[in-house]
């Protein structure tokens, strides 16, 4: 196991490559442009290719055509190229091909701040294109380490839900410099909990059963299967059709083959919930570091509260909250998002802290939660917050 | 069906759900005639299609692998496909004027410029046909479709004496070449070489859609009127309408290396290179 | 004497586009009688002994349907 000490786009490029990724596709794009860069020098060292495109939705579709070719293959962008991968991000999902996707969120809307973080996307990753009819899976790393294992569990999880996944980071977790464990064994690799699943190839020439099963090997073109990757809405032998029930087969296969299968997706941190606290704040990926150095200090000071930690966005977590408990939802961005998951999902009172660019500051949330607590009135603070 | 559906199509999609008259059949024949005459195979190509009439027609047509991409990104798709396939599957895409010459057109000129080894047979049916008729970027000038119903204004790749082909020529493009669809042997033959050329070969063959073209912009539905109009457009001397000259416009085929094929050679080298290191 | 040649057509995929008339020089098809299965009267093969094996309606028929196959051959080999 060695130990390097560098960026979050560093540690998913050696994510990828430990996965097996063979082609990577971006577009330059602050902050995610590192990842190309090491994908430029790491991925020839591997026998592996990187190809410039001539913008995001290119990429993202070369990288389709790539794993619909056979090689594993990764793209990486921030916000502003997010937004050009709905055409080619609805493609793999209906095409059922896996495809890993990179957005290290920053400031928006629209160009916005480049070298800072946000967390605008939140909405935009469940919902990557348009038509419904499906379901995504996005992990959140909040560390280099979580880059690096993140990347490793989103090749696994497209090969085998044979889907795109996404990895939402954001701005500081991409830029941020930081040790993280690099396995050089198989075994090193298990303790950690990671492994890699190979690309095998579906064997045609039908489509996929009407099922919501997982594990069936994706299709492969130039292997004689005479296979057939539809965008259309296919009928089982892959013909395209204007039929409701082969549709209605189509949408249940994507929406439920994620559902069906979440025990390998969902996964969050639980800090200080033991005694059920009655405040509980809810956060992903670089402010959750300092949601959880707020609450170890109002612990600290004999104060009930607790936290929750996302790192799988999607599908969203619903069980996780309660109506009993108040939940204060912490977010980079100042029209709020995941708030509005964590109401639904809580049925109870939740209050929202949100700034856009900058985390907030341990004693910022600590006036927050002693407010809360103590029934005040929360005040009225930058990023504003209230009921929601 | 005749001797080429049953040796490389889809029998269910035969016939296709084209309308009566409409020439994409005949685009969709001498690409299989091309192939047939190759000698190639259904393990030997890999078929992508557009969106568009041209796409729809021809996808899941070809009982070999294939594929459909997003409208004008089909090129984006091929551009990976290309890298993960070994040189010799020849990737075969059929799409349309819009698909190509609209809203795919960036993609297409930097395939053009890498040189990607890919036959890209554009039917250009002279607009959005599959949407009811909108006038498209080859739609000749002062045309009525559904959406210039004044008379098409628009400046197109073909107005005023330019030629789509200059461009893509100048992208990089190794092999272009243009056809009536009502063309016999001579359009064959040049989806014989298109398919030969390891590069980008592109092969642009207009042909006839009654239900909206002829309907509404030739203003008869009558075949016949329809075949002389078509035939016209690709004569000599004057005549009504656009001209075209049909044959090859461009043939650099091996002139300049082959975007996947150099890459795959480079990386093999870089790995030896690092070996020895 | 000069090789025959047989005129096929699916009358059943045909959809009556008449191209292969148009193509013919020899006038080998006309306009059938017969409406098919899809509701298009197809073309048929009116006179076959004129058929020359030139393939202009096989190289224009837009719908697989139409098939010029060499009937047999006489007198010289080959």
């Amino acid at each position: 196991m060695k130990t390097l000490f560098n960026t979050g786009n560093a540690a998913i490029t050696e994510g990828a490559i430990w996965a097996g990724c063979q082609v990577f596709a971006g577009y330059p794009i602050t902050p995610g442009t590192e990842i190309a860069e090491n994908m430029s020098r790491r991925l020839p060292e591997v026998g592996g290719y990187y190809i410039q495109a001539e913008d995001e939705t290119a990429s993202l579709h070369i990288c389709a055509g790539a794993s619909l070719g056979g090689l594993k293959s990764m793209t990486a962008t921030s916000g502003p190229g997010f937004v050009l991968y709905a055409d080619p991000y609805g493609w793999a999902i209906g095409c059922e091909i896996p495809v890993v996707v990179v957005n290290a969120q920053r400031v928006g809307p629209v160009s916005g701040i480049t070298g800072a973080p946000g967390q605008g996307e939140f909405y935009f990753s469940r919902y990557p294109t348009h038509g419904g009819n499906f379901e995504t899976i996005v992990l959140a790393p909040n560390s280099s380490q979580e880059a690096f294992n993140m990347t490793l569990e989103a090749f696994r999880l497209a090969e085998r839900f044979r889907t795109p996944v996404t990895i939402l980071a954001d701005q500081l977790v991409a830029d941020g410099w930081e040790s993280f464990q690099l396995p050089e064994t198989p075994e090193e690799l298990a303790s950690l909990g990671l492994g890699v699943v190979p690309r095998l190839v579906h064997p045609g020439p039908d489509f996929y059963p009407p099922s919501d099963a997982i594990d069936i090997p994706p299709v492969v073109l130039g292997r004689g299967t005479g296979a057939a990757a539809s965008d259309w809405t296919p009928t089982e032998e892959g013909y395209d059709t204007e039929e409701i029930e082969p549709q209605m087969w189509h949408a249940h296969r994507l929406v439920h083959k994620i559902l069906q299968h979440r025990e390998l997706i969902d996964r969050h941190e639980a800090y200080f919930l033991e005694d059920s606290p009655p405040l509980v704040l809810v956060s992903y990926g670089s402010p959750s570091r300092v949601v959880r150095s707020a609450v170890r200090q109002a612990r600290a000071e004999g104060l009930a509260v607790g936290a929750i930690r996302l790192q799988s966005l999607w599908p969203f977590q619903d069980a996780l909250f309660h109506p009993k408990t108040i939940h204060l939802v912490v977010e980079l961005n100042t029209d709020g998002q995941l708030v509005r998951e964590v109401a639904r999902a809580a049925k109870g009172e939740t209050h929202f802290w949100g700034r856009c660019g900058e985390l907030p500051g341990v004693s910022e949330l600590l006036v927050v939660i002693r407010d809360i607590l103590s029934g005040q009135a929360p005040r009225s603070m930058p990023g504003q917050w209230e009921a929601w | 069906m005749d001797h080429l559906a049953e040796k490389y199509l889809h029998p269910r999609k035969i016939p296709s759900t084209a309308c009566s008259g409409c020439g994409l059949g005949q685009v969709h024949k001498k690409v299989l005639l091309a192939i047939e005459e190759s000698g190639l195979g259904l393990d030997d190509v890999v078929w992508g299609t557009g969106i568009g009439c041209a796409g729809r027609q021809t996808f899941h047509t070809w009982r070999g692998d294939n594929f459909a991409g997003t409208h004008g990104r089909v090129y984006a798709l091929a551009t990976g496909l290309r890298v993960a396939l070994p040189p010799e599957k020849k990737i075969v895409l059929t799409v349309g004027d819009g698909d190509a010459f609209g809203i795919g057109l960036l993609h297409l000129l930097h395939c053009a410029r890498r040189n990607l080894g890919i036959t890209v047979v554009v039917a250009d049916n002279f607009g959005y046909q599959s949407t009811g008729g909108q006038f498209g970027y080859t739609t000749p000038p002062g045309m009525v479709t559904d959406s210039s119903p004044y008379g098409n204004r628009e400046p197109g790749w073909f107005s005023e004496g330019s030629d789509i082909f200059a461009i893509l020529k100048d992208a990089g493009a190794t092999f272009l070449a243009r056809h009536s669809s009502f063309d016999g042997e001579e359009a064959v033959k040049s989806l014989v070489l298109a398919l030969a050329n390891p590069g980008f070969s592109l092969v642009h063959i207009i042909y006839p859609c009654v239900t909206h073209f002829g309907a509404v912009s030739l203003k008869t539905r009558d075949r016949e009127e329809i075949y002389r109009w078509f035939a016209g457009i690709f004569a000599e001397g004057e005549h009504p309408g656009p001209h075209f000259q049909s044959g090859i416009y461009h043939d650099a085929r091996g002139k300049r290396p082959e975007f996947a094929s150099a890459l795959r050679e480079w990386t093999k080298e870089f790995g030896r290179e690092a070996g020895r290191a | 004497m000069a090789p025959t040649y047989t005129v096929e057509i699916d009358s059943e995929g045909c959809k009556g586009c008449g191209y292969c008339h148009l193509a013919c020089p020899a006038g080998v098809f006309s306009l059938g009688e017969k409406t098919n299965r899809r509701g298009y009267r197809a073309y048929q093969v009116a006179q076959p002994e004129k058929c020359r094996g030139c393939r202009k309606c096989f190289l224009v028929c837009p719908d697989f349907c139409l098939e010029v196959k060499v009937a047999q051959r006489e007198g010289r080999a080959g």
